[in-house]
């Protein structure tokens, strides 16, 4: 049975983007989240934590929805099209990559859509590290779940400019 | 002696007006108002003019809204002579759908009970006002699906001779149908 003990310690990184660094061989990309002083952080496999997980944005869709029309304005839903990439040192979580993939889905918030997972170790790496050789050890697992996200955005009369900042 | 044939007085019909610059009006009925028949809106194309109705409590404004005009079904009766029927009039119906729910169930449920409201509503230009008090029916139906929207389904109909007529709608018009609250004067 999956209990939350095996994923105690877990690490949740938040949105990451993908960098560059250039090397002899070329180019090579990694993800890491990226703060607002432009200072980025490793999101993956360390030895400090069990399991972690980090999302991309891919992009987003607006799609007009007629019904939810009111006055002049067009209103729109937004479809933003998320991954979610999960690792995990088996040998700390004692359980399968797929029993972790099923309890994600069951936790993901009604706003969430899942549409697709994947297990392959070496495409998530590959998408994940561009130009980088595989050096994903045999203790680690790596999956990708596609989502979606499924909202209506504020009208613009209604966002407070005052908020959009950081301070 | 002469004969003489009688004839109805004469209607004069104005010319058809044709213009090829001028676009289209933009359909969907974005706002509307209710007016109280026997406010005098004198100069209905003025923001000072309804502003005034507004602030002495006779025309309230919903302004955000959706939904659809069918024209008018005609009424007819029989005709005489050569003619099989004619028309007298029409059977207008409004809907209108307002977003904001739950804070207006006393306003609609309260506003069905009025007769001496006339319907104006605006489409992007322009706005039509009825010429005679409308029967209000707001409704509030729950529809399937969880990306549907909850919100007052009202319809009005009428009957009249007339068909509704078009008033530009300015820009400073079309503020007058925004989002706002009346104070009371302290």
């Amino acid at each position: 049975m999956l209990t939350f003990s095996c994923l105690a310690g877990a690490k949740f990184f938040g949105v990451a983007e993908p960098i560059v660094r250039l090397v002899d061989e070329g180019e090579e990309w990694f993800p890491v989240v990226i703060d607002n002083d432009g200072e980025d952080r490793y999101v993956f496999i360390d030895d400090d934590y069990p399991l972690g997980i980090y999302h991309h944005i891919i992009g987003k869709t607006y799609i007009p929805a007629v019904k939810n029309s009111y006055g002049d304005s067009q209103a729109f839903t937004v479809q933003a099209d998320m991954k979610l990439i999960c690792w995990g040192l088996r040998n700390q979580v004692r359980t399968t990559a797929d029993r972790i993939e099923s309890f994600i889905y069951a936790s993901l918030p009604e706003v969430a859509v899942p549409v697709r997972s994947s297990f392959d170790r070496s495409l998530v790496f590959s998408n994940e590290f561009r130009g980088v050789q595989f050096f994903l050890p045999e203790v680690a697992f790596l999956f990708s779940v596609d989502y979606y996200l499924k909202y209506t955005p504020a009208r613009r009369a209604c966002i407070d400019l005052s908020d959009l900042c950081v301070e | 002696m002469a004969i003489v044939y009688k004839n109805c007085d004469e209607i004069v019909i104005p010319q058809h007006v044709c213009d090829d610059c001028v676009g289209g009006e933009s359909g969907g009925i974005r706002s509307i108002a209710l007016i109280q028949k026997d406010f005098n809106l004198t100069n209905i194309t003025t923001a000072a003019a309804w502003l005034a109705g507004i602030e002495s409590g006779d025309i309230i404004i919903v302004p955000s809204t959706r939904g659809t005009f069918d024209g008018g079904s005609a009424v007819t009766a029989a005709g005489y002579g050569d003619l099989a029927q004619v028309t007298t009039g029409y059977n207008f119906t409004l809907t209108a759908r307002d977003p904001s729910y739950k804070q207006n169930q006393t306003f609609w449920n309260l506003i069905k009970g009025r007769k001496d409201l006339k319907v104006a509503y605006r489409t992007k230009s322009l706005i039509h006002i009825s010429d005679v008090p409308a029967s209000i029916t707001p409704t509030n139906p729950v529809e399937e699906g969880l990306e549907t929207v909850v919100d007052w389904q009202v319809t009005f109909t009428w009957t009249s001779a007339n068909l509704p007529e078009p008033y530009d709608a300015t820009a400073l018009l079309i503020e007058v149908f925004s989002c706002f609250e009346v104070e009371a004067e302290p």
